[in-house]
């Protein structure tokens, strides 16, 4: 047994041929390869003497790793994770805690949009690499309207009796993985964009600073019923509450379903399932055009360990990253905005050519709300705990099955913000 | 020849126990030292790691943040306040029970129904264990699946004529849990059929031969003679599934996410939440401890009844 | 000897499990039929057998994710589960072998801190341990798996040996040690043999646990390249949805390996000591 032990442990390290490379270490969520596979490519043409290890972690377990590592005192050299602080995966906690390398002195820093710096900074450290910058809204699939001769919606009460039309014709109008919170929590953020941010876009600020509470807020009401008038109307799919992720992802994908409230980078994940699916996008239908806001954040990010050993490779490799070229790449392949398109396209500077060239043509129905500044915050991102968010995400699903009603888990979130030590 | 092998294999020291530990029949006892490599790991990888894990339940610790502070019996305290919390005792309790007298008695039929004359024992015992064998993920993907609202079981529901009762089967608060216990059982039945087997064997074919020659009644020759050889393998089985029961917890996390509403929450799955999704490392180790504490209760009280059993024949 | 002949209630007693058998079976034929479906069929008629089975899923699924190729995995994971079963074996035999023979008050107590251990909650222990491994160097490598697990899953495998050492006569040892064997001797040529049946269960029971965790290698081999199979297996799951027929593929895969060692080693495992027939 010893001999067997000993031969398997000899395996251990590996140790390089030639020169001095070293090795930096990446940890990420399995949520699609291409994009790393792309940019570790490149990476390494650009630095041979850097080599890149990268292992992705299922995401239901990816904190309970990620966490167990840093507080065994050895975590990967860069390590993926959410901006702000709402998710169990969210990377501010880790940099409150001294875990993450101040990023705020590399070149880009200095260059991303300052929208960016309350997902990403304490003070005036900054602790993360926007990976990509994903719009939160709507997929939809223009063939199965036309099949079904049934108006895109432009408003939310276009939105209720479009719902009715698609019921008669035999699909479904909105797909929700009923049984998922955090897709089920993406759809309140949409509603909430619209109808609590919209209206009063520093509620969080508020709420923060105690001044105002969920429960006694008219505007999380509004946002809120809409999920009831939704289902009234509905617009879900059959038995929407027992719904995940898979299977209503295989609904769009099909064409039973004609709309989908996703992030942009869920795009290529979707076209997978169904190469021939044509995806169109557009803001939630908000209370009018005019005031239909779209959710946006930095929400991946990448950050450095404050520990690492090649802590100068690991910061070189987010360096590389952030040039414009790279960043575009990585963020294309994820199906969403790279930092500097997405800046250029908030200034008003992107031309149309250009953002064709950025390979996310299939996402200009969100072109307009952008330009018209109509963005609201990603504000689950920027909660105190990953508690909030997930209370909201299975209260919903309570919303349909009956078992909460809208006070409830208003003041149930109320709660959760508070739980926090 | 013999000679040198006891010696080698009889320290010293195992002649003192020889003395004290010496059983009914007067057998000389095994050496201690070859318990030691398993005792070291006990102490080891079990008690020294736990109480320095175990430490974070008496403090207020987030997880990540710098400090945690030593806050005493308040995480306990709450969690006797806690709603959810009880929620999910009563769910743990509820769903434990079914399933280990559920999984028990199918896994005790099938082994006295795969036991021996059958043709096809070895291939019948495979496909009951098979489902044993995947891992609890790979299970909920294909209930997931078959459990889906467009999916193979409201199918056949449909083709039934019985259409109006197709449901949300994993989403619905009162079916839902039961339908976990559908998946857990499927699962498991084939294990517990296998300690079954392993106990049978031990029983010698005299005794089974000598009671059918006696003209006993299948029942009567089960209950007064099978059974009691039973007992063994009826406490490892019965203990193991009330152990599994207690903890499962990839199954529902992967089918329900503890939903609809806490309506599948267990300890285990609040044990994960408040730990690393809520950021709650200190309250969700005290209801790590909880939850032993709760297993070691139930197993040890199960222990006792069975080995009472035992010796009562 | 009525008991062992093939009656006409026999042949319906087989009848009947092998009905339920096959309904037991169901999940797994929608398993494998889904995995050669194209994706969009599956929901739609979930029983049909597929018209144009594309077995180039399997090669696809045989091909991994980005964590590295299933073939890759499979090693890792048959080393780290034979590595850890055999460790836990001779370890946990001989140890039970010890506790139970020599009862008293120590022995009790030291198999009732066996039996805590099963019950203590050894989630809250990995922290410390992953800081004491790596320090060890124990992280990243084979032997520390097998380490890991020979340690966790030890108060389990003596506890079931334990059981079945308590329930064994005592007269063939006394017979040896009559005859003059030693203790080394009548452990390995009559203890170990007659304890088969348990032998199997613990094999069965750890084997089953090891092969399908999949937390422990993604804290301790991550960084490496080894992954083991669960965990490939997990990562066809992005976050947003998966292909059905992929992921199916790569579970029948997975379960291949330990399905075929059920079905050649169950006639070994459960056979037993009592004499005669049986298997």
């Amino acid at each position: 047994m010893l001999v067997l032990l000993s031969a398997c442990g000899s395996q251990s390290s590996p140790q390089a041929s030639s020169g001095a490379p070293v090795t930096i270490h990446i940890e990420t969520q399995a949520s699609g390869t291409a994009p790393w596979d792309a940019v570790i490519k490149d990476f390494e043409k650009a630095y041979p003497s850097i080599k890149v290890q990268i292992s992705y972690v299922p995401i239901a377990t990816y904190p309970q790793v990620l966490l167990t590592q840093l507080r065994g005192g050895h975590g990967p050299d860069l390590m993926y994770g959410s901006s702000g602080s709402g998710n169990p995966n969210s990377l501010l906690p880790l940099a409150r805690a001294g875990y993450l390398y101040d990023l705020s002195h590399e070149p880009w820093s200095s260059q991303l949009p300052s929208t960016f710096d309350a997902y990403e900074k304490i003070g005036s450290a900054r602790y993360m690499f926007p990976l990509d910058v994903p719009v939160i809204g709507v997929f939809y699939n223009p063939d199965l309207f036309r099949q079904l001769d049934v108006q895109v919606p432009a408003t939310f009460s276009q939105l209720l009796s479009v719902c009715g039309q698609i019921k008669a014709k035999g699909k479904a109008a909105w797909v929700l993985a009923g049984a998922a919170p955090p897709n089920t929590g993406i759809l309140s953020m949409e509603l909430a964009a619209n109808w609590v941010y919209g209206p009063d876009p520093s509620w969080d600020a508020e709420r923060a600073a105690g001044k105002v509470t969920f429960s006694g807020s008219q505007l999380w009401k509004n946002a809120l019923q809409r999920v009831i008038d939704m289902n009234k109307a509905g617009c879900f799919e059959q038995g929407v509450e027992g719904v995940q992720t898979e299977a209503a992802r295989q609904l769009f994908a099909s064409g039973q379903a004609a709309m989908y409230g996703l992030p942009m980078a869920a795009y290529a994940a979707t076209k997978q399932l169904n190469p021939n699916l044509t995806i169109a996008t557009m803001p939630f239908p908000g209370p009018t055009p005019e005031t239909s806001y779209v959710p946006v954040a930095p929400s991946d990010s990448l950050a450095v360990n404050k520990a690492s050993p090649v802590r100068s490779a690991a910061v070189r490799f987010i360096d590389f990253l952030a040039r414009p070229q790279e960043a575009r790449r990585m963020a294309t392949l994820q199906g969403a905005f790279s930092w500097s398109d997405y800046k250029q396209l908030e200034e008003g500077s992107l031309s149309q050519s250009d953002f064709q060239r950025t390979g996310l043509s299939w996402a200009s129905g969100y072109l307009p709300t952008i330009r018209a500044k109509r963005v609201r915050q990603l504000g689950n991102l920027l909660w105190p705990n990953g508690k909030v968010y997930d209370v909201l995400g299975t209260d919903i699903q309570g919303l349909l099955t009956g078992q909460k009603t809208i006070d409830g888990t208003l003041s149930d979130m109320d709660a959760a913000w508070g739980s926090s030590s | 020849m013999t000679v040198t092998t006891e010696a080698v294999s009889r320290p010293p020291w195992s002649r003192l126990g020889a003395r004290t530990g010496r059983g009914r029949t007067g057998g000389k006892p095994a050496p201690w030292a070859w318990a030691a490599p398993a005792i070291l790991l006990l102490l080891t990888i079990h008690y020294l790691a736990i109480a320095a894990g175990a430490w974070y339940a008496f403090t207020d610790w987030s997880g990540a943040s710098p400090r945690a502070s030593f806050i005493g019996l308040a995480n306990f305290r709450h969690i006797l306040q806690d709603h959810t919390a009880r929620t999910a005792l009563t769910n743990t309790l509820e769903l434990t029970v079914c399933f280990v007298v559920a999984v028990n008695v199918l896994g005790l039929l099938l082994a006295l129904g795969t036991r021996r004359t059958l043709k096809t024992r070895n291939l019948i015992r495979s496909l009951f264990f098979a489902p044993a064998v995947l891992s609890p993920l790979a299970v909920s993907y294909i209930w997931q699946f078959i459990f889906d609202y467009n999916g193979p079981l409201n199918f056949i529901l449909r083709m039934a004529g019985m259409g109006s009762q197709q449901r949300a089967w994993l989403g619905s608060p009162s079916w839902a849990l039961w339908t976990v216990l559908v998946v857990l059982v499927w699962q498991f039945a084939g294990l517990a059929m296998i300690f079954y087997l392993a106990g049978l064997q031990s029983i010698p074919d005299e005794l089974e031969e000598a009671s059918a020659v006696d003209g006993a009644t299948p029942f009567y020759h089960f209950r007064r003679v099978t059974l009691p050889l039973l007992a063994p393998a009826l406490t490892v089985s019965f203990t193991f599934t009330l152990l599994l029961g207690l903890r499962i917890f990839d199954q529902i996390i992967a089918l329900t996410g503890g939903g609809p509403v806490n309506a599948t929450e267990t300890l285990a799955t609040q044990v994960y939440k408040q730990t690393w999704v809520y950021g709650r490392f200190g309250y969700g180790a005290a209801l790590a401890l909880v939850l032993s504490l709760l297993v070691a209760i139930l197993a040890f009280a199960q222990l006792a009844v069975l080995r009472l059993r035992e010796r009562g024949g | 000897m009525g008991l062992f002949r093939y009656s006409w209630r026999t042949f319906l007693r087989e009848m009947l499990l092998l009905a339920l058998a096959a309904l037991w079976w169901l999940p797994f034929y929608i398993l494998t039929t889904t995995s050669v479906k194209p994706s969009s069929e599956g929901f739609t008629s979930p029983f049909q057998l597929p018209g144009h089975p594309d077995l180039g899923i399997y090669a696809q699924a045989w091909q991994g994710s980005g964590n590295g190729s299933l073939g890759q995995a499979l090693e890792s994971s048959l080393i780290i589960t034979i590595g850890s079963v055999m460790a836990l074996i001779a370890l946990g035999s001989s140890a039970a072998y010890v506790v139970a023979r020599r009862g008293g008050r120590p022995g009790n107590v030291v198999y009732l801190l066996f039996v805590l251990g099963i019950i203590l909650p050894y989630q809250l222990g990995i922290v410390p341990l992953y800081a004491a491994f790596r320090r060890l160097g124990l992280v990243g490598n084979y032997a520390g798996m097998v380490l890991l697990y020979t340690g966790l899953l030890m108060p389990l495998t003596v506890f079931l040996y334990t059981g079945f050492v308590r329930a064994l006569p005592r007269d063939y040892e006394e017979a040896a040690q009559v005859d003059g064997a030693g203790h080394g001797r009548i452990f390995f040529r009559v203890v170990f043999p007659l304890l088969r049946p348990v032998t199997g269960t613990v094999a069965i029971l750890t084997g089953l646990i090891i092969w399908n965790d999949f937390f422990l290698p993604l804290v301790f081999l991550s960084g490496t390249a080894y992954i083991t199979l669960p965990v490939a297996v997990y990562s066809f799951v992005g976050e947003y949805g998966a292909q059905w027929n992929l992921i199916f593929a790569a579970v029948a895969i997975s379960i291949l390996p330990v399905l075929g060692f059920f079905l050649l080693a169950q006639r070994q495992l459960i056979r037993s000591f009592g004499g005669g027939i049986k298997g």
